[in-house]
């Protein structure tokens, strides 16, 4: 015969033993985060290459040697990120200081790529959140 | 007893969760296998990031300086220009390195071989580095400069490396030659016509002074009808001194001539102004009147 003491030992040491081996696994959502962002980081390289070869970074450096209003280009680069997807474009320079801004994210989950670009004075960084 | 029988159960339950578990568990040794592969994956597409970025900035700089170089020294001079761009390679790399580094990449970049040489049809060029819309601004680009540079990238990110050598062949649309050939014709050009005036019987120093001014103006005229539809600007400014030593009347002719390149895509913004490059150069010369007899130097 069992008794009350065996099935009840027997069932906190199992729960003892799973909990060792619960953390192991991965969580599905997470699983699924990272795909998500494996693509999102592929869609936003895209945009970047596809800015620098349509010659919307030079125009974009141009206005920022003028002074002159971002947006325009900035929502240039914007239309090329694919529909299904949203899509941030900012201007920062090197102090963090955000210079113009097109998109809005609204989405828990993005990432962002950013690239380095140099003017004759300035270094600014261009930054593509993306979120699917 | 009782004691044996709790012992036995536990074990016989752990064992049964054990074997329910393994194909979890394998299930699981899978995904971590996804997991990692699809870190490399996005590790890999960051890497190509950096690398495009490196080469697109690379490309766009070295253009946008040797403009500034040239604009800033209005002279031809392509030993300095390289100084310059060797100092301005070793920024461009610090500011590179030290970005992507605090960004947990380790990045080296090495520049070698750097020369400029005047633009020929024989050279191939990366037609993707050539933007469209710079493509369409260029429509001659007979002594424009070449930069021909050396590039290998070291980068790594986690279990991903990305080394690579690049043979750089840049065109920089800037017609520097062509327009430093403009300003050697054009000196020779008047050196010979007022050469001419030693043949002519002169003896009125400003008859002479008149010659001189017909013939540049003749010069201009010409050079613009050439040039002005390649969008390059000709300006000749004279100075004439006149004075009598010993009955020998001296005149000296100053010539300064500006040869701009006014091509948008040879010009740079600055302070939101567009500078174009030009060559500036100042002759002299001195033509002695001696009652009927000239002589020139």
């Amino acid at each position: 015969m069992i008794s009350i003491l065996d099935a009840l030992a027997a069932f906190f040491i199992t729960l003892i033993f799973l909990s060792f081996i619960y953390p192991l696994y991965y969580n599905p959502s997470e699983l699924s985060l990272i795909i998500k962002s494996n693509h999102a980081y592929e869609i936003a390289n895209r945009i970047l290459t596809i800015s620098y070869s349509l010659g919307y970074i030079g125009e974009l450096k141009e206005k920022l040697a003028c002074n002159e209003s971002l947006e325009d280009i900035l929502n240039k680069i914007a239309n090329i990120c694919p529909k299904e997807y949203e899509c941030e474009i900012s201007i920062k320079n090197f102090n963090g200081k955000i210079i113009s801004k097109v998109g809005l994210i609204k989405k828990s989950f993005f990432i962002e790529q950013e690239i380095i670009l140099l003017t004759n004075f300035e270094k600014y960084l261009l930054i593509v959140k993306v979120a699917y | 007893m009782k004691y044996r029988k709790s012992f036995l159960w536990t074990a016989a339950i752990a064992y049964i969760i054990t074997l329910l578990i393994l194909p979890l568990n394998l299930r699981n040794n899978d995904e971590k296998i996804l997991l990692e592969a699809i870190q490399e994956n996005i590790d890999a597409i960051y890497l190509n990031k950096v690398e495009s970025n490196i080469i697109f900035e690379l490309y766009s700089f070295l253009i946008d300086n040797s403009k500034l170089k040239i604009i800033n020294s209005n002279k031809l001079d392509i030993q300095d220009l390289i100084s310059f761009l060797l100092s301005k390679l070793e920024y461009f790399k610090e500011i590179m390195e030290n970005y992507y580094k605090n960004k947990g990449i380790e990045l080296n970049i090495y520049f070698s071989d750097l020369s400029i040489f005047e633009y020929s049809q024989d050279f191939l060029y990366n037609p993707t580095l050539l933007n469209s819309k710079n493509l369409l601004k260029i429509n001659d680009v007979e002594g424009a400069l070449n930069i021909f540079l050396k590039v290998s990238t070291s980068l790594h990110k986690g279990n991903i490396f990305l080394n690579r050598n690049l043979n750089l062949m840049i065109l920089c649309p800037c017609r520097i030659f062509l327009l430093n050939r403009i300003v050697l014709e054009t000196i020779k050009l008047i050196n010979q016509k007022i050469i001419l005036l030693t043949r002519y019987n002169i003896t009125d120093p400003n008859e002479i002074i008149e010659e001189c001014e017909i013939i540049i103006h003749n010069i201009k005229e010409k050079l613009r009808n050439t040039y002005e539809l390649r969008q390059i600007k000709i300006d000749l400014f004279t100075k004439y001194e006149l004075k009598c030593v010993n009955d020998v009347y001296e005149i000296r002719l100053t010539l300064n001539i500006n040869v701009y390149d006014k091509c948008e895509a040879a010009s740079i913004l600055l302070n939101g102004k567009r500078l174009y490059p030009l060559i500036a150069e100042e002759y002299t010369w001195l033509i002695l009147l001696n009652r009927s007899t000239i002589e020139i130097h």
